[in-house]
């Protein structure tokens, strides 16, 4: 295997985990070189260790797999003290917390949950309760992490949630989020449901229905202003779950009303078409043909699902090619335009470049 | 075949294009930079390590690469490289030595949790190895490089590698990076030893790293089992003083000084209480190269049970 190779062995490898049992070592340093690079080593090990091919490897893989797998357990551990932490200063004020992305899928047991590099943790709070959170939190010690007054207007503005937290010396940082304001029915049922709800595993913090839990991950996937094969992962993570597997994908009785509410319909058509143009999952055909009908105008579909294929796809260690850096930029335009005005954009976008060609060396 | 059988320019033109591939016992590292005067420096401290063979895998992949800026002004920088992924800020692109080390500590740090990690100076003599917990400023680098320089084997100045139950310590020698006024005082003290360029003005001072001594090179992985651990505390101008720790102490103390005792949960507590249910612990305190040396001749001569 040439290094040019080594994203598609990467992809054949976390499909069918039995192919690395037919790994030589010259196989074996531009596949774990590129997991590596792409965030998705300790997912291939727990794809290879469910699959019962871990101990047929080579020693060197096997410690490489392992060793991903313990690094990635460990994190998940320190990402639910984080949050038992942060629901202890919230719950005495009378704020729930709703846990998403990776740690919901960890309080939720998700198979491979435990292999995902989480950098931050983000939970949901009433959109009214905001205030009162950033008080009882900055109150415990927590503070904003590196934001600006304009960095933290924008979060506040245009993300609808708090500019990231972090106690000091803690190694997270963490999200506050509301309820998106063009999306109220996504989150607001949950929202009500938790003073009836259960909290899990003791974490104090509450989590949405496996299904929704599962579905949500497309719209972070297209709306993400980072985008790359770990969003597959985490949406592989949720339909590798087998009972919620065809809900994850946007299927089952009665779902269909609801993934309208919850503004899931044109990421669920970007994300399937992403699912079989760079993992070749056998999505049925059927859900194929029924969320045709959610994509946008041809021309742009098709744009789309290319650039999609292209980003979502895994990077090689190598420097990236020049379009593949020129469409995550458009993709990274396009998740900010999802969010704000234009007149709001150009400006931001414009603070952002300058910055970066101005920031001060380290 | 050896980095040092390779003329200074041929290594400088592989490290530009696919890279060279060193083994630096337990791990096999390939090197890439188009930093000339890095590649140099590289040969120079390196010249005495294997190169890998045609099919060793390269556990590490690292590239020290100029960073270009659209900025003409503004000082030269580069990038530490990992995999494609940049870990860490631009650096000077003269701190490109000391940051290779540095990187390569972080990597290994993150990678290898097969082994016990504990930021240990470590060496051997006689079949015994000694392990030197200590925070930075303890004087653990300086103290295993002038160890290294009157007969012991120098496996590690930064990681023990513990490996199997807790028993044995793998090498991981690399260039003691000795720091600001230790390098005056290793200079005197060990006249013999070799070291790198003095690099000034880096984030932990002024640097220089001393070449490996080719003896601690020659049995390449081999481990050695611990026989002693010691926690070095360095005090300008202290008289020496050796005092036994308690295994619970100890236990404490090795936790604390442990990479990835958390990471291995269960593993990592059964190996440090390994650790220090089989061997001494001390504390060792100083502010002479001579004195130290002295004492630990000495706990090493002890019975074990002492």
């Amino acid at each position: 295997v040439n290094r040019g190779n080594a994203p598609a062995e990467l992809i054949a490898a976390i499909s069918d985990p039995g192919r690395l049992r037919g790994l030589d070592a010259k196989a074996w340093q531009p596949l774990l070189s590129c997991a590596r690079r792409n965030g998705v080593l300790a997912y291939l090990a727990s794809r290879a260790d469910m699959r019962g091919v871990t101990e047929d490897l080579p020693p060197f893989a096997r410690d490489a797999l392992s060793s991903a797998r313990l690094s990635a357990a460990r994190i998940g551990q320190l990402a639910l003290w984080e949050l038992d932490r942060v629901s202890r200063v919230l719950r005495p004020a009378g704020i729930s917390i709703v846990a998403l992305k990776g740690v919901a899928y960890l309080l939720r047991g998700f198979p491979h949950a435990s292999t995902r590099r989480m950098s931050d943790i983000d939970v949901m709070v009433r959109k009214e309760l905001l205030p009162d959170a950033e008080r009882a939190l900055r109150t415990a010690g927590w503070i904003f992490a590196n934001a600006n007054s304009y960095d933290e207007q924008y979060y506040r503005t245009w993300s609808h949630e708090l500019p990231p937290l972090q106690f000091p010396d803690a190694c997270w940082r963490w999200t506050c989020t509301t309820p998106f304001a063009h999306q109220p029915v996504a989150c607001d049922p949950t929202l009500r449901r938790c003073g009836r709800g259960q909290n899990r595993r003791g974490s104090g913090a509450f989590i949405c229905c496996a299904r929704r839990t599962a579905c949500c991950t497309p719209r972070s996937i297209c709306s993400s202003t980072r985008t790359s094969i770990r969003a597959f992962e985490r949406w592989s993570i949720c339909t590798s779950s087998s009972p919620h597997s065809r809900s994850a994908m946007g299927s089952g009785d009665g779902w269909s009303t609801e993934r309208a509410e919850l503004g899931l319909e044109r990421p669920l058509y970007y994300a399937l078409r992403g699912l079989v143009d760079v993992l070749a999952t056998p999505v049925p055909g059927e859900l194929m043909k029924d969320t045709s009908a959610f994509g946008p105008p041809a021309p742009i579909a098709a744009w789309m699902r290319k650039t999609l294929a292209t980003v979502l796809s895994p990077v090689d260690p190598e420097p990236w090619p020049a379009r593949h850096r020129t469409k995550l930029w458009l993709l990274y335009v396009r998740s900010h335009w999802l969010r704000m005005p234009a007149h709001a954009l150009v400006p931001h976008l414009a603070r952002k470049a300058l910055r970066r060609t101005t920031a001060p060396a380290p | 075949m050896t980095a040092g059988d390779l003329p200074d320019g041929s290594f400088a033109s592989r490290i530009a294009a696919d890279g060279v591939v060193v083994r630096i016992p337990p791990i096999t590292v390939r090197v890439r930079s188009d930093l000339r005067a890095f590649a140099l420096q590289l040969h120079d401290i390196y010249r005495d390590y294997a190169l890998a063979a045609d099919g060793d895998v390269a556990d590490v992949d690292i590239r020290i690469l100029r960073v270009r800026r659209l900025r003409p002004w503004g000082r030269e920088e580069a990038q530490f490289i990992v995999d494609g992924t940049t870990p860490f800020d631009p650096f000077p692109i003269q701190h490109a030595l000391p940051t290779f080390e540095w990187g390569l500590n972080w990597v290994f740090a993150q990678r290898t949790n097969m082994w016990l990690l504990l930021h240990a100076a470590a060496v051997e003599r006689d079949g015994k190895a000694l392990l030197m917990p200590a925070y930075p400023g303890g004087g653990k680098s300086t103290l295993a490089a002038s160890l290294a320089s009157r007969g012991w084997r120098l496996l590690s100045d930064e990681f023990a590698v513990v490996t199997g139950e807790g028993g044995t310590v793998l090498p991981f020698a690399r260039p003691p990076a000795i720091k600001n006024a230790a390098i005056d005082v290793l200079r005197a003290f060990a006249p013999e030893a070799s070291f790198g360029p003095v690099i000034p003005n880096t984030r932990k001072g002024t640097i220089a790293h001393m070449r490996v001594p080719r003896a601690s090179l020659e049995r390449g992985d081999a481990g050695a089992a611990i026989g002693m651990i010691v926690f070095p505390e360095f005090r300008a101008g202290a008289d020496v003083s050796v005092v036994r720790v308690g295994e619970a102490d100890a236990f404490m103390r090795l936790a604390v000084h442990s990479f990835n005792y958390e990471v291995l949960g269960a593993r990592g507590f059964q190996m440090v209480g390994n650790l220090v249910r089989s061997c001494p612990c001390h504390v060792l305190r100083y502010g002479d190269l001579a004195d130290a040396h002295a004492a630990l001749d000495s706990l090493a001569r002890a019975p074990l049970a002492a």
